[in-house]
């Protein structure tokens, strides 16, 4: 559905994005992490035709994104920061946006709007935060896209709206097979929604994979021995931790060949612990010179 | 192939309207209280007529023109002004829309709302034609054209200024300096050489009024309507318009949207930015700092204080483009710009170009103004009086055909006020009019011997063009000289060639009283050549040639001398002696009529007498000013100018004059011996 293809984008000399690759499948819902300044934002501005790419390219079903109104019609973004023109009130939103979106749904609109109950003769500017993302995803939605491009969406939400936004994606996805690309830093919630996962890394993607497929790509192994740990070097470790005789090992690789390899230690125990993605997501760029360190002042 | 309205969006257009729209009111609320005050300002005398009309169009075209600037910016800032804020253009260029689109939509909104405030006036204007009975719709449409073009050169230069920038604060201050930028330069640098560079005048002609719509359609509007004006200059400006709106779309579509905040917006022209900051900083805020500082004199000192002034607008420049205030890191630029910078003061003060050494065509000049004092600026605009406004009111011997042509008001059955007077609101003046103005006029040469006596002196000046810069600088540096002894005048040369334009010379000057340097000596005497030539002495004869009958009144105003406190006090005593004769002096001496033609003639002889060097002293040695108003009965009594004052000075050399006095019992010889040693102290 999205192909991002060798995408490079600088700053004033400053790499913000380095031969990004990113393929994301029809009706999947496609969570993009990484550390603050990985070039998420960047390359989701790239997505939804906002900036120009140095090098490379972002299609929509063959398509380019940039320049391309008719592949720009079926995307829907929404911002971390909401812009809405300050004069107005949710209703002149909604008229021009149904002037710019022909397939802008009425419809959906009325059903949607009770959800967030918002007023909708008040100015936008007065809106709070999360009063705005509220309106964006019923503005939103109602364009029934075909792809939603969200840049931490639920930041400033309170639980409740975000569980309703996320029955109201859920639904989208399941009704409309509509693509959703999502970044976010709350690991938790991407690992309840998000069927594929990337991982941004100073402008790179250093990981991507069906989260399932991830998760059966990297273990913690835990291990007791009798007497010396044995050399344990065949497995791919990105980390490890002694108590006593045992051994913990956060390991990548296929599940079925690790626990081989594992179990020719001879160890005296052998458990397989799974790991969250928020696990993954600090073992991953453990390796890359992003780890947690204990820092106190 | 995709339609034109492919490329534009009512959404967005209704959109600016919907938002924007106070502007609109405003500039339309505008034109409205313009149009009203066009009708209230007509007087019950006036007569309805063609030139009416044209006055009509053309009187507020100053204002207009300010209002066309104004609104041109505050329509393109607002429907811009998203691409100012990384918010606003995220949300905008997320839109379904390509770049033409959005750029098109958005061009045309702000456009509407600049181009009907000029299509509601033109409607106006047809109303007020109607309603008076003088519709004329040739320089109504000439009106439109003008207007259109105008508003659509500023609004399209007032978009490519926005696209340029990323910032809506800059994006106002840039279009301002835009709009002046050129013949602001051009004044800057006029500036720098005519203080470094020996022989330049800033009086020259201003080559760049031309790329300063705003400045020349208020100045030159009222031209095209009779079918005078430079057509060629109003399509060069909706060329230009067009142009500048090709250019603004181009930049629309590689604008890299991340730069949104930035000063500049084009990364590529930051050099461009902060080297022409600099400069202007260095020129403009030099010029100022030399001032408070004195140092005109001081060659180095002035290249110090505008390498200061710039380094201030280099490092802001650097501030501004890095929103840091850590920029010194960056000095290596500076240095470069101050090496250049020095090249070039040094390069204009030795003149290494032979500026100074340059003289016009002869064969080419068709008159040329001289003055070594400063005196006759007023001549400069009759040497273009075919193209700029002159005020004839000040030459006494106007020639009767110009008098009736320009000085008869248009309705002489009721008392007219002065814009009832056909000239100088529409026309100027023929070609044959403007030589009869030349030859009337002092320090205006045209005769083959005068112009050969200007030029000779020119080419003298600059094939010693070098000794004359040395000489005069030694000598305005030099304290040792005693300044009683040492005068200073301004040679300038104003060519007027045959093909209209005008060359400015200027060469400053110090001259001693009793010159002993053969250089000295030869000048002084050439100078002299000039103002005692025959063709200068006939004029002078001529503005006092008058019947006394027609002499309405003739003073002779001494001037009193001048004490400080402190030389007051010390001449007290003194004063006590003279207080009679000083008494005497207060007073404005009245001729009597009986004696008028008398004066007049021991004027006349003085000037027939007096030898080149006399005349030439005496315009420095004034000591009395003699004041007239002569009538013309000749002319009717509606012309306004039958009657004309005229004043000129008497000098110690005026011995006719004197001798007539003492002759005619209008003052004793004491009073003369006065007024003689007070010459010079006006």
């Amino acid at each position: 559905m999205i192909e991002v293809r060798d995408l490079c984008k600088t700053f004033d000399g400053f790499t913000a994005l380095d031969k990004v690759n990113i393929s994301v499948p029809k009706g999947s819902i496609y969570g993009i992490v990484g550390p603050n300044g990985s070039g998420k934002t960047t390359l989701i501005k790239h997505m939804v035709g906002i900036l120009i790419p140095d090098q490379g390219t972002i299609t929509v079903e063959g398509e380019d994104v940039f320049d391309n109104p008719a592949v720009k019609q079926r995307i829907a973004y929404i911002p971390d920061d909401i812009y809405f023109f300050p004069q107005d009130n949710l209703n002149d939103m909604l008229n021009f946006y149904r002037r710019v979106y022909p397939q802008f749904n009425m419809e959906r609109w009325e059903k949607i709007k009770p959800v967030f109950a918002l007023d909708e003769k008040r100015p936008l500017r007065r809106f709070s935060r999360g009063m705005k993302k509220h309106a964006a995803f019923m503005l939103s939605l109602s364009m029934m896209p075909d792809i939603l491009v969200l840049d931490e969406p639920m930041d400033g939400l309170d639980p409740v709206a975000r569980r309703k936004v996320w029955n109201l994606i859920f639904q989208d996805v399941a009704e409309r097979q509509t693509t959703v690309f999502v970044s976010s830093h709350n690991l938790r919630e991407l690992e309840d929604a998000c069927d594929h996962v990337g991982i941004l890394h100073k402008g790179q993607v250093v990981l991507q994979r069906a989260l399932d497929e991830l998760q059966n790509h990297i273990f913690k192994l835990q291990m007791a021995f009798h007497g010396d740990t044995p050399d344990y070097s065949t497995l791919n470790v990105l980390a490890e931790n002694r108590v006593g005789s045992v051994v913990q090992l956060v390991v990548r690789g296929e599940r079925e060949q690790v626990l081989q390899q594992a179990a020719a230690l001879e160890p005296l125990m052998l458990d397989v612990l799974p790991l969250s993605l928020e696990e993954i997501f600090i073992y991953e760029l453990g390796g890359l010179d992003y780890e947690i360190s204990n820092v106190i002042i | 192939m995709k339609s034109a309205m492919s490329s534009f969006s009512k959404a967005l257009f209704y959109k600016n309207l919907q938002r924007f729209w106070p502007v609109l009111a405003a500039y339309l609320l505008f034109v409205l209280l313009y149009s009203y005050g066009l009708v209230n300002a007509i007087s019950p005398d006036t007569v309805f007529d063609q030139d009416f009309f044209l006055r009509l169009l053309f009187s507020g075209s100053e204002l207009l023109v300010l209002l066309v600037a104004l609104f041109s910016i505050l329509a393109a800032a607002p429907v811009f002004s998203y691409i100012h804020n990384s918010i606003a253009t995220a949300m905008m260029n997320a839109l379904p829309f390509d770049r033409k689109t959005m750029f098109f939509s958005n061009y045309l909104s702000g456009l509407f709302m600049v181009i009907i405030p000029i299509l509601v006036l033109f409607l106006c204007l047809v109303g007020i034609g109607l309603r008076y009975g003088v519709l004329e719709m040739e320089p109504l449409l000439v009106w439109l054209f003008a207007f259109a073009v105008l508003t659509l050169l500023l609004y399209s230069l007032a978009v490519c200024v926005g696209l340029i920038t990323g910032n809506i604060i800059a994006h106002l201050v840039f279009y301002g300096i835009a709009n002046f930028l050129v013949i602001s330069l051009e004044v800057l640098v006029k500036g720098f050489l005519s203080l470094f560079l020996y022989g330049f005048s800033f009086n020259s002609e201003y080559v760049s009024e031309i790329v300063t719509p705003a400045i020349y359609a208020s100045k030159e509007l009222y031209r095209y309507a009779n079918g005078n004006g430079q057509w060629g200059v109003w399509i060069a400006y909706l060329l230009t318009a067009v142009l500048l709106s090709g250019l603004a779309y181009y930049m629309y579509r590689q604008r890299k949207m991340e730069n949104a905040g930035d000063v500049i917006a084009i990364h590529k022209l930051n050099p461009v930015f902060k080297y022409g900051v600099t400069l202007c900083s260095s020129l403009a805020f030099g010029s100022i700092l030399m001032d408070v500082f004195n140092w005109q004199n001081f060659f180095a000192g002035a290249v110090a204080l505008f390498l200061f002034a710039g380094m201030v607008g280099y490092f802001v420049a650097e501030m501004l483009m890095q929103k840091t205030f850590r920029v010194w890191r960056t000095y290596k630029g500076f240095v470069v710009y101050a090496i250049i910078f020095v090249l070039v003061s040094i390069s204009v003060y030795n003149d290494w170009y032979g500026y100074a050494s340059r003289l016009p065509d002869a064969g080419q000049v068709e008159a040329v103004a001289f003055s070594d004092s400063g005196r006759y600026t007023f001549n400069v605009r009759l040497l273009e009086a075919d193209r700029t406004q002159v005020f004839m009111d000040q030459l006494i011997n106007l020639p009767d055909s110009l008098a009736i042509t320009y000085g008869t008001p248009l309705n002489p059955d009721r008392k007219s006020a002065y814009e009832s007077y056909k000239y100088p609101v529409m026309e100027n003046l023929s070609h044959e009019e403007m030589e009869s103005l030349w030859a009337i006029t002092p320090g205006i040469y045209t005769s083959d011997v005068g112009m050969e006596t200007v030029y000779s002196l020119h080419s003298f000046m600059a094939g010693h063009a070098r000794e004359l810069r040395d000489i005069y600088r030694q000598r305005q540096q030099d304290r040792s000289y005693n300044w009683d002894e040492l005068r200073r005048y301004t040679i300038s040369f104003v060519y007027r060639m045959e093909n209209g334009k005008l060359q400015h010379y200027d060469f400053p000057v110090f001259l001693p009283l009793y010159p002993r340097d053969d250089l000295d000596k030869q000048l002084l005497n050439q100078i002299a050549a000039i103002v005692g030539c025959q063709e200068e002495r006939s004029k002078l004869i001529d503005a006092v040639d008058w019947e006394k009958e027609n002499i309405r009144f003739l003073d002779v105003s001494f001037h009193l001398p001048r004490y400080t406190e402190w030389e007051k006090k010390m001449a007290a005593e003194f004063a006590e002696v003279r207080r009679p004769t000083m008494e005497v002096l207060e007073k404005p001496l009245e001729i009597k009529p009986e004696d008028r033609s008398d004066f007049l003639q021991a004027v006349q002889a003085d000037y027939r007498d007096m030898s080149d060097y006399e005349i030439l002293e005496a315009e420095l040695l004034a000591c009395a000013t003699v004041d007239m108003m002569v009538e013309f009965p000749h002319l009717p009594s509606f012309n306004r100018f039958r009657e004309r004052a005229y004043h000129f000075y008497l000098s110690p050399y005026n011995r006719h004059v004197f001798d007539f006095l003492l002759e005619r019992g209008y003052i004793d010889a004491e009073t003369v011996q006065l007024v003689k040693e007070n010459a010079g102290n006006r």
